[in-house]
């Protein structure tokens, strides 16, 4: 290989571009913006190395000295804040964190992808710019995760000496997938120019960088949802079966889950990045840029949003199988007005994710002719936001509460269970999908002669599904015809449960066949005119903005309630939580701490995107490509 | 430009104080543990059931998660209503006094299910309620006076005795244990089975048997080996004759030790990871420090 420089050729052997550069070890922007990666690989790789190994270093420094020089104890009490308020809070922050650096690689190597099959340059430099993002996370993340772990060895010792002993083997692994995925993430970013003509090996590299992230979330869920449904486990305590304590109940429901939603968070924390840059941009090209990257951050948060509440019905249903009455207590006990707030987040995602999709229609010439399917739009989701948001029993004085016979509203409390909340939930996820096909048609004309044909069969297909899911919830209040016992009765609780499983396939189905359809319907199709990216109103940023916060806000909040519904139990059944913050706090002090945790992030997440930003223009000293 | 990123933040604070403002709206309830009730010996009946309305309507037992007292309009509950249970009792199940039955139906209650229930209900002596036997005995006292004559009356063993799942051993049982422990180790048991590490282990390992299996099953595996095999063994390898070759007693005692099993293994994977971090590290600073010095010179030149 032949490279000139100042004026004289010489040869570089390929290994030897693995550790050596020609060019001075740092990362710049070229003219288009674009950002150039000069420093070797291995050299990166070992930066990375080290770096996690100091990390972790001083993590078992700290316990060897928390273990040998304080007093044995179990509880210890953290002045000022309480012990439980510090996990908690640390705990979240390291959680979203993690979500944001499991979930950004996710999306960088689809991107990429995308990028490389289409040879669309566009999507390359989104993917590259947002993995340099990660690495500045990934270290805010390890430094929150070490942060837990000692805060944790320190407060709760006992609870602590307990999971290592059930869990000692993981540990092991947890650390070598550690290193796992920061070898290959800083793999991943460092051969980013080096590949460029081997796209493939580059893909590969990412994939491998998610599988190691993937595996390491797993290793920790396995932790986090023992405590919840512990398995493996004897009554009194004892390890019976190492594989059963990683793979108990709650285990693979909250592999799925949270995978599905790091990808969501990670989407909706780049869309506001975005946003940032967009409100922030100087010209017309970078404006146009950052619309673009906005929109695919969002795009994609969505799409992960839509199969979220079916994963969390799996989650549910686990839960209820290990505890019929751990998931009562979640679903209609002390938890169960916090269903009511998480209906109002996700109604306002929605509606705001809609919102957002209607003012996009303002940069694509010819969409103006579906500008009229917004009113009716707006209504179906409001309407089915309010019935979401309804709760079972009315917060009523004792004489209200007289007048309406009870706690429950004669006409509102029906609309409080959740026959009426499934249903609602599975036609707004309908009519976002409907709002994203008419944004998608903004500017192109259908050529194929059976056009007609297949718009009438989506239109069907989209109507048949919204009666079939109305009848289901119709009939998980009365037993009209008898199906499940004498003809009109109420429908038992258990057989009710299971319509939520129509309702589901009816619309993961129905949208699998209207998107076949859609694109069949819009091959070889005519363009009318070309996304005119940048041009959005400001406001539309915010909606960004909006839909990032009220992402994260939800994540603190299913992360209490996940955690709040062990009530008294460290692990629940196994270890009894006996500190004085064994109780659950009232959904005020919960609320205050979740959003402050959210605001925490969101000034952490604003400190390593300045840093990164500062990295990329090339003011930061030292050689190194990233911070 | 330089006014965006205030604005950006007045914004975060702006829905982030929204939600707030929505959680403050809601019912405020801080939920606090389940009491600890003192019971003593000659308690009256009515403070028994004064005791057993406090388990059975908070969360000390939490039965009124599913069951209602009273009827329930618009739904049907997920376990029966308790209202007129102390007069029922006794007529659910024949044989059954209204007292066995509900003792029954708080330590067993998958032995009988009321029908068009489901079998959801758990041990009310175990985790995660794990009521000792004078809360079961006031819980009892309490449903009897749901429309019937309270017979229940506590005992001076229910209020030694702990939950099930906190059983203490007795005197003799650790006589017994160590008794056991001495004929296991004289036996031939180690030939074919693994214990703590020895044993060849063409049988099952023995470390954690009290763990995972009860005694009657442990008992049953000595006298009548091939009843049930553990996956992945064969039978007819033990031998069938141990219920006539040892006697009750010697049966008993190795009962006894292999329940005592609950193997508590401690695996050491922290001490491993600890020698992995530790030797990337050095690894890598020792690779950094190398290719700075003496490949790198050499490239360079």
């Amino acid at each position: 290989m032949e490279e000139e420089i100042q004026g004289q050729k010489r040869t570089i052997n390929p290994p030897d571009r693995l550790y050596h550069s020609t060019q001075p070890e740092r990362s710049e922007m070229s003219n288009n913006q674009e950002l150039v990666v000069h420093t070797p690989p291995l050299k990166g790789v070992l930066k990375g190395l080290k770096k996690i190994s100091l990390i972790l270093l001083s993590v078992y420094l700290i316990l060897y000295a928390v273990h040998r020089f304080l007093p044995e104890a179990e509880y210890r009490h953290l002045p000022l804040v309480g012990s439980r308020i510090a996990i908690w809070v640390v705990a979240q922050l390291h959680l979203m964190f993690g979500a944001f650096v499991l979930g950004v690689p996710i999306f960088a190597v689809i991107a990429e992808i995308i990028g490389a099959k289409g040879k669309n340059e566009r999507y390359d430099r989104l993917a590259k710019e947002f993995t340099q993002l990660l690495f500045l996370a990934f270290t805010t993340t390890a430094v929150f995760g070490s942060i837990l772990l000692v805060a944790l060895f320190a407060l709760y010792p006992r609870f602590f000496t307990f999971m290592q002993k059930i869990f000692a083997p993981s540990w092991l692994v947890y650390v070598l997938l550690i290193f796992g995925e920061v070898i290959f993430a800083y793999l991943y970013w460092y051969t980013w120019d080096l590949l460029k003509e081997k796209k493939g090996l580059h893909i590969l590299l990412g994939i491998l960088l998610n599988i190691f992230g993937t595996a390491i979330l797993c290793v920790a869920n396995a932790w986090v949802t023992f405590m919840m449904t512990p398995g493996g486990v004897s009554p009194s305590g004892a390890l019976t079966d190492t594989w059963k304590a990683i793979a108990n109940f709650a285990w693979m429901p909250i592999n799925i889950h949270r995978f599905i939603a790091n990808v969501a968070f990670g989407g909706s924390v780049v869309a506001a990045y975005a946003a940032y840059r967009f409100l922030t941009a100087t010209s017309q090209e970078e404006r146009a840029h950052y619309d673009w990257m906005g929109y695919t951050g969002n795009f994609i948060a969505v799409c992960a949003l839509i199969p979220l509440p079916f994963a969390g019905y799996w989650l549910g249903t686990e839960i209820y199988a290990f505890s019929e009455q751990m998931g009562i207590s979640m679903m209609g006990g002390v938890f169960s007005w916090l269903w009511i707030m998480q209906a109002v987040l996700i109604g306002s995602l929605f509606l705001a994710a809609n919102y957002y999709l209607w003012m996009g229609m303002d940069r694509i010439r010819g969409a103006e002719r579906f500008k009229a399917y917004i009113l009716p739009l707006l209504v179906i989701l409001g309407v089915c936001f309010i019935v979401w948001a309804t709760p079972h029993s009315m917060v009523a004085s004792l004489e209200e509460a007289r007048r309406m016979g009870g706690a429950h509203h004669p006409l509102l409390g029906l609309l409080g269970v959740m026959s009426a909340k499934n249903t609602v939930v599975n036609l707004m996820i309908l009519a976002t999908f409907l709002s994203f096909m008419l944004y998608r048609r903004g500017n192109k004309i259908e050529t194929v002669s059976w056009a007609p044909l297949g718009k009438g069969a989506q239109w069907l297909f989209l109507g048949a599904c919204s009666l079939w899911v109305i009848f289901w919830g119709v009939y998980g209040y009365r037993d009209f015809f008898g199906w499940y016992g004498p003809a009109g009765d109420v429908t038992p609780a258990n057989i009710r449960v299971g319509f939520s499983v129509y309702q589901v396939l009816a619309v993961l189905l129905t949208m699998a066949v209207v998107t076949v359809l859609d694109l069949l319907l819009y091959r070889n199709a005519r363009l009318t005119a070309e996304v005119e990216w940048g041009k959005m109103p400001p406001r539309s940023q915010y909606v960004l903005l909006f839909l990032a916060i009220s992402f994260t806000w939800l994540m603190g909040l299913m992360g209490y309630i996940r955690s709040g519904v062990r009530q008294y139990w460290h692990i629940y059944g196994v270890m009894k939580d006996t500190s004085p913050d064994a109780y659950i706090p009232t959904i005020g002090f919960a609320t205050t701490v979740i959003s402050l945790t959210v605001l925490a992030f969101f000034g952490f997440i604003a400190l390593v995107f300045r840093m990164a930003m500062a990295s990329k223009q090339g003011s930061t000293k030292g050689g190194g490509a990233l911070p | 430009m330089k006014g965006i990123f205030p604005r950006i933040l007045l914004f975060v604070i702006a829905v982030e104080a929204l939600y707030t403002f929505i959680g403050m709206t809601m019912p405020q309830q801080k939920s606090l543990p389940p009491p600890t009730l003192a019971f003593h010996l000659g308690m009256d009946v009515d403070d028994l059931v004064k005791m057993g309305r406090e388990i059975v309507t908070t969360q000390k037992g939490n039965c009124l998660i599913c069951h209602t007292i009273g009827p329930s309009p618009g739904a049907k509950p997920r376990c029966p209503d308790l209202a007129g249970v102390g007069e029922r009792a006794g007529k659910r199940r024949p044989g059954y006094t209204g007292e066995q039955y509900l003792m029954e139906s708080l330590l067993d209650p998958g032995a009988y299910v009321v029908e068009g229930y489901g079998k959801i209900m758990p041990r009310a002596d175990q985790p995660p309620i794990s009521l000792n036997p004078a809360e079961i005995k006031a819980a009892m006292a309490f449903l009897q006076s749901l429309g019937g004559e309270v017979t229940v009356k506590l005992t001076k063993e229910d209020l030694e005795k702990k939950a099930a799942g906190a059983a203490a051993v007795t005197p003799e049982q650790k006589e017994r244990i160590e008794r056991g422990d001495s004929f296991f180790h004289g036996v031939d048991c180690l030939t074919c089975h693994s214990f703590r590490g020895q044993g060849p282990g063409k049988c099952p390992d023995l470390t954690r048997i009290g763990a995972m299996n009860s005694p009657d099953y442990i008992r049953e595996s000595i006298v009548n080996p091939n009843a049930k095999i553990v996956q992945g063994y064969k039978a007819g390898v033990m031998p069938v004759n141990y219920a006539t070759r040892f006697s009750k007693e010697e049966i008993e005692d190795l009962v006894a030790f292999l329940s005592a099993q609950k193997g508590e293994v401690e695996a050491s994977g922290k001490d491993y990871a600890f020698w992995v971090v530790l030797g990337v590290g050095i690894l890598a600073f020792m690779l950094d420090v190398f290719t700075h010095t003496g490949r790198g010179a050499k490239s360079n030149g």
